[in-house]
Protein backbone atom coordinates (compact mmCIF):
# COMPACT_ATOMS: atom_id res chain seq x y z
CA UNK A 1 0.00 0.00 0.00
CA UNK A 2 1.41 3.21 -1.08
CA UNK A 3 1.87 6.23 1.81
CA UNK A 4 -0.91 8.29 0.67
CA UNK A 5 -3.26 4.91 0.07
CA UNK A 6 -2.40 4.49 3.96
CA UNK A 7 -3.05 8.38 4.60
CA UNK A 8 -6.60 7.87 3.00
CA UNK A 9 -7.62 4.67 4.45
CA UNK A 10 -6.74 5.98 8.20
CA UNK A 11 -8.53 8.84 6.90
CA UNK A 12 -11.45 7.30 6.46
CA UNK A 13 -11.60 4.77 9.40
CA UNK A 14 -11.03 8.18 11.66
CA UNK A 15 -14.31 9.56 9.29
CA UNK A 16 -16.66 6.67 10.19
CA UNK A 17 -15.54 5.79 13.54
CA UNK A 18 -16.29 9.43 14.20
CA UNK A 19 -19.50 9.11 12.61
CA UNK A 20 -20.20 6.38 14.61
CA UNK A 21 -19.16 7.69 17.65
CA UNK A 22 -22.01 10.18 17.20
CA UNK A 23 -24.59 7.75 16.52
CA UNK A 24 -23.81 5.65 20.03
CA UNK A 25 -25.24 6.87 23.16
CA UNK A 26 -27.47 5.52 25.94
CA UNK A 27 -30.07 8.36 24.23
CA UNK A 28 -31.04 5.26 22.07
CA UNK A 29 -31.72 7.98 18.50
CA UNK A 30 -31.50 6.42 15.62
CA UNK A 31 -29.14 7.24 13.01
CA UNK A 32 -31.67 9.04 10.86
CA UNK A 33 -32.75 10.93 14.22
CA UNK A 34 -29.33 11.81 15.60
CA UNK A 35 -28.34 13.49 12.14
CA UNK A 36 -31.61 15.47 11.90
CA UNK A 37 -31.18 16.90 15.18
CA UNK A 38 -27.41 17.28 14.69
CA UNK A 39 -28.23 19.37 11.29
CA UNK A 40 -31.40 20.92 11.44
CA UNK A 41 -32.29 20.98 14.92
CA UNK A 42 -33.92 23.43 16.97
CA UNK A 43 -33.15 22.91 20.85
CA UNK A 44 -35.28 19.78 21.25
CA UNK A 45 -33.85 16.89 23.98
CA UNK A 46 -32.36 15.14 20.82
CA UNK A 47 -30.31 18.38 19.03
CA UNK A 48 -29.19 18.58 22.83
CA UNK A 49 -27.79 15.15 23.36
CA UNK A 50 -26.34 15.48 19.84
CA UNK A 51 -24.48 19.16 20.11
CA UNK A 52 -23.48 19.11 23.38
CA UNK A 53 -22.75 15.59 24.09
CA UNK A 54 -22.16 13.84 21.34
CA UNK A 55 -20.37 15.97 19.31
CA UNK A 56 -17.95 17.73 22.07
CA UNK A 57 -17.12 13.87 23.00
CA UNK A 58 -16.27 12.80 19.16
CA UNK A 59 -14.59 15.75 18.73
CA UNK A 60 -12.01 15.51 22.06
CA UNK A 61 -11.37 11.87 21.00
CA UNK A 62 -10.46 12.79 17.45
CA UNK A 63 -8.12 15.52 19.04
CA UNK A 64 -6.76 13.63 21.89
CA UNK A 65 -6.55 10.49 20.25
CA UNK A 66 -4.27 12.11 17.49
CA UNK A 67 -2.14 13.83 19.96
CA UNK A 68 -1.21 10.79 21.67
CA UNK A 69 -0.04 8.60 18.36
CA UNK A 70 1.32 11.76 17.06
CA UNK A 71 3.37 12.56 20.46
CA UNK A 72 4.40 8.85 20.82
CA UNK A 73 5.57 8.57 16.99
CA UNK A 74 7.38 11.94 17.37
CA UNK A 75 9.11 11.08 20.78
CA UNK A 76 10.12 7.29 19.24
CA UNK A 77 11.46 8.62 16.43
CA UNK A 78 13.58 11.74 18.53
CA UNK A 79 14.62 9.24 20.92
CA UNK A 80 15.62 5.98 18.12
CA UNK A 81 13.78 3.97 20.40
CA UNK A 82 10.34 2.25 20.07
CA UNK A 83 9.20 2.36 23.80
CA UNK A 84 9.25 5.96 24.62
CA UNK A 85 5.36 7.27 24.87
CA UNK A 86 4.08 10.19 26.67
CA UNK A 87 2.19 8.00 29.16
CA UNK A 88 4.37 5.51 29.83
CA UNK A 89 7.62 8.00 30.37
CA UNK A 90 5.73 9.87 33.16
CA UNK A 91 4.70 13.20 30.87
CA UNK A 92 0.73 12.20 31.01
CA UNK A 93 0.68 11.83 34.88
CA UNK A 94 3.65 14.87 35.56
CA UNK A 95 0.66 16.59 33.34
CA UNK A 96 -2.10 14.88 35.27
CA UNK A 97 -0.27 16.66 38.60
CA UNK A 98 -0.35 20.00 37.09
CA UNK A 99 -3.78 19.93 36.28
CA UNK A 100 -4.56 18.61 39.63
CA UNK A 101 -3.10 20.90 41.52
CA UNK A 102 -5.16 23.61 39.07
CA UNK A 103 -8.18 22.03 40.25
CA UNK A 104 -7.27 21.93 43.89
CA UNK A 105 -5.98 25.26 44.64
CA UNK A 106 -9.16 26.77 42.39
CA UNK A 107 -7.56 27.83 39.84
CA UNK A 108 -8.97 26.19 37.35
CA UNK A 109 -12.12 27.59 38.58
CA UNK A 110 -10.37 31.33 38.83
CA UNK A 111 -9.42 31.45 35.32
CA UNK A 112 -10.56 28.62 32.99
CA UNK A 113 -6.83 28.43 30.86
CA UNK A 114 -5.05 27.68 34.70
CA UNK A 115 -6.31 24.17 33.69
CA UNK A 116 -4.61 23.51 30.77
CA UNK A 117 -1.53 25.88 31.08
CA UNK A 118 -0.87 24.19 34.86
CA UNK A 119 -1.07 20.27 32.67
CA UNK A 120 1.20 22.07 30.25
CA UNK A 121 3.50 23.16 32.89
CA UNK A 122 3.85 19.97 34.03
CA UNK A 123 4.18 18.16 30.33
CA UNK A 124 6.79 20.08 29.77
CA UNK A 125 8.50 19.44 33.10
CA UNK A 126 8.69 16.20 32.38
CA UNK A 127 10.44 16.18 28.88
CA UNK A 128 12.92 18.25 29.69
CA UNK A 129 13.32 16.15 33.17
CA UNK A 130 13.45 12.71 30.67
CA UNK A 131 15.74 14.59 27.86
CA UNK A 132 18.06 15.23 30.44
CA UNK A 133 18.33 12.29 31.84
CA UNK A 134 17.62 9.61 29.19
CA UNK A 135 18.76 11.51 26.60
CA UNK A 136 18.76 10.49 22.90
CA UNK A 137 21.78 7.87 23.63
CA UNK A 138 20.66 6.63 27.05
CA UNK A 139 19.01 4.02 25.44
CA UNK A 140 15.83 2.05 26.38
CA UNK A 141 16.44 1.24 30.16
CA UNK A 142 17.87 4.71 30.76
CA UNK A 143 14.12 6.34 29.39
CA UNK A 144 12.25 3.46 30.84
CA UNK A 145 13.99 3.84 34.38
CA UNK A 146 13.66 7.73 34.04
CA UNK A 147 10.18 7.42 32.93
CA UNK A 148 9.57 5.28 35.86
CA UNK A 149 11.15 7.26 38.54
CA UNK A 150 8.99 10.66 37.25
CA UNK A 151 5.70 8.77 36.83
CA UNK A 152 6.20 7.68 40.44
CA UNK A 153 6.90 11.17 42.00
CA UNK A 154 4.19 13.06 39.91
CA UNK A 155 1.84 9.89 41.34
CA UNK A 156 2.85 10.69 44.82
CA UNK A 157 2.39 14.43 44.32
CA UNK A 158 -0.92 14.16 42.92
CA UNK A 159 -1.65 11.37 45.98
CA UNK A 160 -0.06 14.35 48.63
CA UNK A 161 -2.64 16.74 46.71
CA UNK A 162 -5.49 14.38 47.35
CA UNK A 163 -3.98 13.35 50.81
CA UNK A 164 -4.41 16.81 51.79
CA UNK A 165 -7.55 17.64 50.27
CA UNK A 166 -10.08 19.21 52.45
CA UNK A 167 -13.00 17.93 50.51
CA UNK A 168 -12.92 14.10 50.04
CA UNK A 169 -15.76 14.31 47.10
CA UNK A 170 -13.86 16.74 45.54
CA UNK A 171 -10.72 14.04 45.78
CA UNK A 172 -12.77 11.16 44.61
CA UNK A 173 -13.86 13.10 41.29
CA UNK A 174 -10.61 14.04 40.75
CA UNK A 175 -9.74 10.34 41.22
CA UNK A 176 -12.25 9.47 38.72
CA UNK A 177 -10.68 12.13 36.46
CA UNK A 178 -7.10 11.41 36.51
CA UNK A 179 -8.51 7.48 35.00
CA UNK A 180 -9.05 9.21 31.87
CA UNK A 181 -12.35 9.56 30.19
CA UNK A 182 -14.37 11.78 27.31
CA UNK A 183 -17.74 11.15 29.20
CA UNK A 184 -19.53 14.18 29.91
CA UNK A 185 -17.35 16.82 28.10
CA UNK A 186 -18.57 19.73 26.94
CA UNK A 187 -17.44 22.27 24.19
CA UNK A 188 -16.17 24.13 26.29
CA UNK A 189 -13.27 21.47 27.26
CA UNK A 190 -13.34 21.63 23.02
CA UNK A 191 -12.21 24.91 23.14
CA UNK A 192 -9.96 24.95 25.77
CA UNK A 193 -7.70 21.83 24.86
CA UNK A 194 -8.11 23.12 20.95
CA UNK A 195 -5.54 26.11 20.50
CA UNK A 196 -2.68 24.41 22.83
CA UNK A 197 -3.52 20.85 21.06
CA UNK A 198 -3.34 23.03 17.42
CA UNK A 199 0.37 24.59 18.39
CA UNK A 200 1.57 20.90 19.61
CA UNK A 201 0.74 20.01 16.34
CA UNK A 202 1.98 22.63 14.17
CA UNK A 203 5.01 22.58 15.81
CA UNK A 204 5.76 18.46 15.88
CA UNK A 205 4.46 17.82 12.22
CA UNK A 206 7.05 19.84 10.33
CA UNK A 207 10.06 17.66 11.99
CA UNK A 208 9.61 15.37 9.38
CA UNK A 209 12.76 15.56 7.75
CA UNK A 210 14.81 15.99 10.68
CA UNK A 211 13.23 12.69 12.78
CA UNK A 212 14.18 10.75 9.06
CA UNK A 213 17.85 11.92 9.53
CA UNK A 214 18.22 10.91 12.88
CA UNK A 215 17.41 7.80 11.41
CA UNK A 216 21.72 7.51 11.05
CA UNK A 217 22.15 9.22 14.63
CA UNK A 218 23.06 12.69 15.78
CA UNK A 219 26.37 13.12 14.37
CA UNK A 220 25.21 12.26 10.87
CA UNK A 221 21.84 14.09 11.18
CA UNK A 222 24.23 17.43 12.18
CA UNK A 223 26.09 16.86 9.33
CA UNK A 224 22.93 16.75 7.05
CA UNK A 225 22.23 20.31 8.28
CA UNK A 226 19.90 19.31 10.38
CA UNK A 227 19.74 21.98 13.70
CA UNK A 228 19.35 19.53 16.40
CA UNK A 229 19.18 21.70 19.37
CA UNK A 230 16.08 23.41 17.69
CA UNK A 231 14.82 20.08 16.72
CA UNK A 232 14.78 19.27 20.34
CA UNK A 233 13.44 22.43 21.83
CA UNK A 234 10.49 21.94 19.37
CA UNK A 235 9.58 18.69 19.97
CA UNK A 236 9.76 19.29 23.43
CA UNK A 237 7.49 22.21 23.51
CA UNK A 238 4.90 20.25 21.03
CA UNK A 239 4.69 16.89 22.70
CA UNK A 240 4.16 19.30 25.94
CA UNK A 241 1.69 21.21 24.85
CA UNK A 242 -0.40 18.84 22.71
CA UNK A 243 -0.07 16.00 25.57
CA UNK A 244 -0.57 18.86 28.67
CA UNK A 245 -3.83 19.99 26.51
CA UNK A 246 -4.95 16.41 26.26
CA UNK A 247 -5.02 15.20 29.76
CA UNK A 248 -6.03 18.46 30.71
CA UNK A 249 -9.45 18.02 29.24
CA UNK A 250 -9.77 14.13 29.36
CA UNK A 251 -6.89 13.05 32.30
CA UNK A 252 -4.17 10.52 31.64
CA UNK A 253 -4.87 8.07 28.71
CA UNK A 254 -2.24 5.58 28.27
CA UNK A 255 -0.43 3.26 25.95
CA UNK A 256 -2.25 4.82 22.78
CA UNK A 257 0.89 6.45 21.59
CA UNK A 258 3.00 3.45 22.31
CA UNK A 259 0.54 1.17 20.22
CA UNK A 260 -0.23 3.13 17.41
CA UNK A 261 3.30 3.79 16.08
CA UNK A 262 4.05 0.04 17.28
CA UNK A 263 1.07 -0.77 14.86
CA UNK A 264 1.76 1.64 12.13
CA UNK A 265 5.82 1.06 11.47
CA UNK A 266 5.51 -1.36 9.42
CA UNK A 267 3.22 0.08 7.09
CA UNK A 268 5.07 3.28 6.44
CA UNK A 269 8.64 1.33 6.10
CA UNK A 270 9.59 2.21 8.97
CA UNK A 271 10.45 5.82 8.38
CA UNK A 272 10.11 8.11 11.54
CA UNK A 273 8.84 11.17 9.10
CA UNK A 274 5.79 9.47 7.53
CA UNK A 275 4.80 8.14 10.80
CA UNK A 276 3.63 11.30 11.86
CA UNK A 277 0.93 11.69 9.91
CA UNK A 278 0.41 7.90 9.85
CA UNK A 279 0.48 7.61 13.92
CA UNK A 280 -1.81 11.17 14.47
CA UNK A 281 -4.83 9.62 12.29
CA UNK A 282 -4.13 6.02 13.44
CA UNK A 283 -4.26 7.78 17.50
CA UNK A 284 -7.35 9.47 16.29
CA UNK A 285 -9.20 6.28 15.16
CA UNK A 286 -8.26 3.98 18.20
CA UNK A 287 -8.88 6.58 20.28
CA UNK A 288 -12.07 6.36 18.99
CA UNK A 289 -12.52 3.28 18.95
CA UNK A 290 -11.57 2.95 22.16
CA UNK A 291 -14.32 5.47 23.67
CA UNK A 292 -17.26 3.30 21.08
CA UNK A 293 -15.86 0.22 23.12
CA UNK A 294 -16.61 1.56 27.09
CA UNK A 295 -20.30 2.77 25.87
CA UNK A 296 -20.90 -0.65 24.57
CA UNK A 297 -19.04 -3.11 26.75
CA UNK A 298 -20.98 -1.67 30.38
CA UNK A 299 -23.80 0.44 28.83
CA UNK A 300 -24.72 0.90 32.47
CA UNK A 301 -21.33 1.33 34.88
CA UNK A 302 -18.98 4.73 33.60
CA UNK A 303 -16.36 2.79 32.02
CA UNK A 304 -13.48 4.71 32.15
CA UNK A 305 -11.23 5.53 28.53
CA UNK A 306 -8.10 5.14 30.44
CA UNK A 307 -8.99 2.56 31.98
CA UNK A 308 -9.04 0.33 29.08
CA UNK A 309 -6.85 1.74 27.07
CA UNK A 310 -4.41 0.29 29.89
CA UNK A 311 -6.02 -3.30 29.95
CA UNK A 312 -5.48 -3.50 26.24
CA UNK A 313 -1.71 -1.82 26.01
CA UNK A 314 -0.25 -2.80 29.28
CA UNK A 315 -0.11 -6.49 27.35
CA UNK A 316 1.38 -5.34 24.54
CA UNK A 317 4.18 -2.94 26.47
CA UNK A 318 5.26 -6.96 28.03
CA UNK A 319 5.30 -7.90 24.40
CA UNK A 320 7.46 -5.21 22.64
CA UNK A 321 9.82 -5.39 26.28
CA UNK A 322 10.12 -9.27 25.60
CA UNK A 323 10.95 -8.58 21.68
CA UNK A 324 13.60 -6.19 22.77
CA UNK A 325 14.93 -8.37 24.94
CA UNK A 326 14.88 -10.95 22.28
CA UNK A 327 16.77 -9.05 19.76
CA UNK A 328 19.55 -8.46 21.86
CA UNK B 1 35.37 22.96 -6.71
CA UNK B 2 36.18 23.20 -2.29
CA UNK B 3 38.70 22.45 -0.29
CA UNK B 4 38.93 22.66 3.84
CA UNK B 5 41.33 25.24 5.36
CA UNK B 6 41.65 24.67 9.28
CA UNK B 7 44.08 27.23 10.91
CA UNK B 8 44.57 26.77 14.56
CA UNK B 9 41.80 24.01 15.46
CA UNK B 10 42.33 23.55 19.27
CA UNK B 11 39.73 21.17 21.06
CA UNK B 12 39.68 20.27 24.94
CA UNK B 13 38.14 17.58 27.07
CA UNK B 14 38.48 19.60 30.35
CA UNK B 15 41.66 21.50 30.38
CA UNK B 16 43.23 18.41 27.94
CA UNK B 17 43.44 19.53 24.26
CA UNK B 18 42.75 16.57 22.05
CA UNK B 19 43.29 18.10 19.11
CA UNK B 20 45.91 21.20 20.04
CA UNK B 21 46.91 24.13 17.83
CA UNK B 22 46.30 22.38 14.12
CA UNK B 23 46.07 23.80 10.65
CA UNK B 24 45.86 22.24 7.82
CA UNK B 25 45.03 23.25 4.04
CA UNK B 26 43.66 20.39 2.08
CA UNK B 27 42.20 21.17 -1.74
CA UNK B 28 40.30 19.73 -4.25
CA UNK B 29 41.49 16.39 -5.58
CA UNK B 30 43.13 14.94 -2.77
CA UNK B 31 42.65 11.83 -0.55
CA UNK B 32 43.76 12.62 2.49
CA UNK B 33 44.14 9.63 4.74
CA UNK B 34 44.63 10.99 8.20
CA UNK B 35 46.50 8.44 10.33
CA UNK B 36 47.31 7.93 14.09
CA UNK B 37 47.33 5.87 16.81
CA UNK B 38 44.18 5.27 18.69
CA UNK B 39 43.28 8.49 21.07
CA UNK B 40 45.57 10.31 18.81
CA UNK B 41 42.60 13.19 18.07
CA UNK B 42 41.81 11.96 14.41
CA UNK B 43 37.31 11.78 15.13
CA UNK B 44 37.65 14.81 17.02
CA UNK B 45 39.41 16.57 14.18
CA UNK B 46 36.90 15.70 11.81
CA UNK B 47 33.75 16.65 13.54
CA UNK B 48 35.27 19.61 14.54
CA UNK B 49 36.09 20.56 11.21
CA UNK B 50 32.81 19.99 10.53
CA UNK B 51 31.58 22.19 13.53
CA UNK B 52 29.85 19.44 14.81
CA UNK B 53 31.90 19.82 18.23
CA UNK B 54 32.95 23.63 20.10
CA UNK B 55 36.48 24.35 19.27
CA UNK B 56 38.63 27.51 19.29
CA UNK B 57 40.30 28.40 15.71
CA UNK B 58 38.85 28.36 12.72
CA UNK B 59 37.29 26.04 10.10
CA UNK B 60 35.92 26.72 6.36
CA UNK B 61 33.67 24.41 6.85
CA UNK B 62 32.15 24.81 10.39
CA UNK B 63 31.93 28.59 8.99
CA UNK B 64 28.92 27.68 7.03
CA UNK B 65 25.07 27.48 8.19
CA UNK B 66 24.19 23.85 8.50
CA UNK B 67 22.09 23.37 5.36
CA UNK B 68 24.42 25.17 3.19
CA UNK B 69 27.54 23.00 4.66
CA UNK B 70 25.51 19.68 3.77
CA UNK B 71 25.69 20.43 0.85
CA UNK B 72 29.38 21.08 0.76
CA UNK B 73 30.88 18.02 2.88
CA UNK B 74 29.45 14.66 3.61
CA UNK B 75 30.09 13.12 7.00
CA UNK B 76 30.75 9.48 7.44
CA UNK B 77 31.10 9.37 11.45
CA UNK B 78 32.79 5.95 12.75
CA UNK B 79 29.22 4.72 14.61
CA UNK B 80 27.13 3.27 12.20
CA UNK B 81 23.71 3.95 13.24
CA UNK B 82 21.01 2.46 11.95
CA UNK B 83 17.71 3.48 14.27
CA UNK B 84 14.65 1.89 12.16
CA UNK B 85 14.09 -1.04 9.95
CA UNK B 86 13.99 1.30 6.91
CA UNK B 87 15.36 -0.01 3.31
CA UNK B 88 18.96 0.07 1.79
CA UNK B 89 16.83 2.39 -1.04
CA UNK B 90 15.57 4.85 1.79
CA UNK B 91 18.68 4.99 4.00
CA UNK B 92 20.56 6.05 1.00
CA UNK B 93 17.72 8.74 0.16
CA UNK B 94 18.97 10.39 3.71
CA UNK B 95 21.87 11.75 1.88
CA UNK B 96 19.41 13.56 -0.28
CA UNK B 97 17.87 15.83 3.11
CA UNK B 98 20.16 19.04 2.38
CA UNK B 99 18.75 18.41 -1.43
CA UNK B 100 15.36 17.77 -0.89
CA UNK B 101 13.13 20.81 -2.56
CA UNK B 102 9.95 21.29 -0.59
CA UNK B 103 7.74 18.62 -3.00
CA UNK B 104 9.71 15.71 -2.19
CA UNK B 105 12.61 13.86 -4.04
CA UNK B 106 13.24 14.83 -7.56
CA UNK B 107 14.30 13.02 -10.71
CA UNK B 108 17.78 14.40 -9.46
CA UNK B 109 17.19 12.85 -5.83
CA UNK B 110 16.68 9.79 -7.92
CA UNK B 111 19.17 9.46 -9.71
CA UNK B 112 21.92 10.37 -7.33
CA UNK B 113 20.67 7.50 -5.40
CA UNK B 114 20.68 4.89 -7.96
CA UNK B 115 24.68 5.96 -8.89
CA UNK B 116 25.56 5.68 -5.22
CA UNK B 117 24.05 2.41 -5.12
CA UNK B 118 25.55 1.08 -7.80
CA UNK B 119 29.22 2.37 -7.30
CA UNK B 120 28.85 0.39 -3.81
CA UNK B 121 28.02 -2.58 -6.05
CA UNK B 122 24.62 -2.39 -3.67
CA UNK B 123 22.26 -1.90 -6.31
CA UNK B 124 20.65 -5.40 -5.87
CA UNK B 125 19.89 -4.67 -2.24
CA UNK B 126 17.55 -1.28 -2.90
CA UNK B 127 14.77 -3.33 -1.68
CA UNK B 128 15.95 -4.51 1.68
CA UNK B 129 15.65 -4.11 4.98
CA UNK B 130 19.20 -2.33 6.15
CA UNK B 131 19.11 -3.49 9.51
CA UNK B 132 19.09 -7.05 8.48
CA UNK B 133 22.27 -7.09 6.42
CA UNK B 134 25.31 -7.60 8.07
CA UNK B 135 27.70 -5.59 9.38
CA UNK B 136 29.97 -5.19 6.34
CA UNK B 137 27.44 -4.28 4.16
CA UNK B 138 25.18 -1.96 6.61
CA UNK B 139 29.02 0.09 6.63
CA UNK B 140 28.64 -0.21 2.52
CA UNK B 141 25.15 0.96 2.78
CA UNK B 142 26.30 3.65 4.41
CA UNK B 143 29.43 4.74 2.49
CA UNK B 144 26.15 4.83 -0.15
CA UNK B 145 24.75 7.42 1.31
CA UNK B 146 27.28 9.75 1.99
CA UNK B 147 28.04 9.21 -1.92
CA UNK B 148 24.58 10.27 -2.38
CA UNK B 149 24.83 13.96 -0.78
CA UNK B 150 27.17 14.34 -3.95
CA UNK B 151 29.09 17.00 -1.85
CA UNK B 152 32.87 17.70 -3.22
CA UNK B 153 34.15 16.88 0.38
CA UNK B 154 33.31 13.72 1.85
CA UNK B 155 34.96 13.05 5.49
CA UNK B 156 34.70 9.70 6.45
CA UNK B 157 35.60 8.29 9.92
CA UNK B 158 37.42 4.85 9.41
CA UNK B 159 34.94 3.57 6.89
CA UNK B 160 36.93 0.54 6.31
CA UNK B 161 36.92 -1.04 9.52
CA UNK B 162 35.26 -4.23 9.51
CA UNK B 163 34.42 -5.08 5.76
CA UNK B 164 35.90 -8.22 4.21
CA UNK B 165 39.48 -6.95 2.03
CA UNK B 166 38.17 -6.90 -1.53
CA UNK B 167 35.41 -4.16 -0.54
CA UNK B 168 38.17 -3.03 1.97
CA UNK B 169 40.56 -2.41 -1.62
CA UNK B 170 37.15 -1.33 -3.47
CA UNK B 171 36.13 1.15 -1.56
CA UNK B 172 39.76 2.82 -1.24
CA UNK B 173 40.21 3.01 -4.62
CA UNK B 174 36.83 4.61 -4.97
CA UNK B 175 37.60 7.29 -2.64
CA UNK B 176 40.87 7.15 -4.83
CA UNK B 177 38.60 7.69 -7.87
CA UNK B 178 36.64 10.56 -6.11
CA UNK B 179 39.80 12.35 -5.31
CA UNK B 180 40.64 12.44 -9.60
CA UNK B 181 37.03 13.40 -10.40
CA UNK B 182 38.32 16.56 -8.08
CA UNK B 183 36.81 15.85 -4.84
CA UNK B 184 38.16 16.28 -1.66
CA UNK B 185 38.42 12.63 0.35
CA UNK B 186 39.83 12.62 4.31
CA UNK B 187 39.58 9.45 5.63
CA UNK B 188 40.77 8.45 9.59
CA UNK B 189 42.63 4.88 8.85
CA UNK B 190 44.17 2.20 11.23
CA UNK B 191 45.50 0.04 8.11
CA UNK B 192 48.26 2.02 6.78
CA UNK B 193 49.07 -0.60 4.16
CA UNK B 194 45.57 0.77 2.51
CA UNK B 195 46.71 3.99 3.23
CA UNK B 196 49.86 4.28 1.73
CA UNK B 197 48.65 2.73 -1.70
CA UNK B 198 45.44 4.71 -1.99
CA UNK B 199 45.97 8.18 -0.37
CA UNK B 200 47.76 11.04 -2.03
CA UNK B 201 48.58 12.72 0.77
CA UNK B 202 48.88 11.54 4.98
CA UNK B 203 48.00 14.01 7.66
CA UNK B 204 49.82 12.02 10.89
CA UNK B 205 48.61 13.11 14.09
CA UNK B 206 49.63 12.20 18.01
CA UNK B 207 48.02 12.87 21.37
CA UNK B 208 46.21 15.92 19.32
CA UNK B 209 49.31 17.27 17.57
CA UNK B 210 50.42 17.68 13.55
CA UNK B 211 53.43 15.10 13.44
CA UNK B 212 54.00 14.69 10.02
CA UNK B 213 51.79 16.05 6.60
CA UNK B 214 53.14 14.87 3.25
CA UNK B 215 53.06 11.88 0.56
CA UNK B 216 52.72 8.52 1.67
CA UNK B 217 56.69 7.51 1.82
CA UNK B 218 57.89 10.92 3.45
CA UNK B 219 54.52 10.70 6.24
CA UNK B 220 55.81 6.77 7.12
CA UNK B 221 59.12 7.15 7.76
CA UNK B 222 61.17 4.89 10.34
CA UNK B 223 61.58 7.22 12.84
CA UNK B 224 57.82 8.79 12.70
CA UNK B 225 56.35 4.94 13.07
CA UNK B 226 58.67 3.76 15.85
CA UNK B 227 57.73 7.66 17.78
CA UNK B 228 53.87 7.68 17.10
CA UNK B 229 52.68 3.88 16.93
CA UNK B 230 55.63 2.18 18.36
CA UNK B 231 56.20 -0.13 15.33
CA UNK B 232 58.56 -1.41 13.06
CA UNK B 233 57.25 -1.85 9.08
CA UNK B 234 58.48 -3.79 5.75
CA UNK B 235 58.00 -1.45 3.20
CA UNK B 236 58.91 -2.19 -0.85
CA UNK B 237 58.06 -0.75 -3.93
CA UNK B 238 56.54 -3.43 -6.28
CA UNK B 239 55.23 -3.91 -9.22
CA UNK B 240 51.89 -3.97 -7.92
CA UNK B 241 52.55 -0.26 -5.98
CA UNK B 242 53.84 0.57 -2.74
CA UNK B 243 53.58 -2.37 0.02
CA UNK B 244 53.75 -1.55 3.62
CA UNK B 245 53.69 -4.04 6.16
CA UNK B 246 53.83 -3.05 9.56
CA UNK B 247 55.92 -6.26 11.15
CA UNK B 248 57.10 -6.01 14.77
CA UNK B 249 56.20 -3.27 17.97
CA UNK B 250 59.41 -1.21 18.81
CA UNK B 251 58.34 -0.21 22.31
Amino acid sequence: MSFRALLWALGLLVAALFAASLLIGPAGLSPSDSLAALIAGRGEAAALVMREIRLPRAILGALVGASLGLSGAALQGYLRNPLAEPGLIGVSSSAALGAVIALQTGLAGAFALALPLMALAGALIAVLILLGLAGPRGGALTLILAGIALSALAGALTSLVLNLSPNPYAAAEIVFWMMGSLTDRSFTHVWLALPLTLIGWALILPLVRGLDALTLGEDAAAALGVRLARLRVTLVVGVAACVGAGVAVAGAIGFVGLIVPHLLRPLVGARPGRLLPASALGGAALLLAADIAVRLIVPERDLKLGVLTAIVGAPLFLHLIYKTRAAQ
Amino acid sequence: MTGLTLSHITVRRGPCPVVDDLSLALGPGECVGLIGPNGAGKTTLLRAALGLLPHAGTSSLARLAPARRARIAAWLPQMREIAWPVSVATLVALGRTPHLAAGGPSDADRQAVAAALDRMELSGFAPRIATRLSGGEQARVLIARALAQEAPILLADEPIAGLDPAHQISTMALFADLAREGRLVVTALHDLGLAARYCTRLVMLDRGRLVADGAPKDVLTEANLAHVFGVRAYQADTPDGPVFQPVEVVR
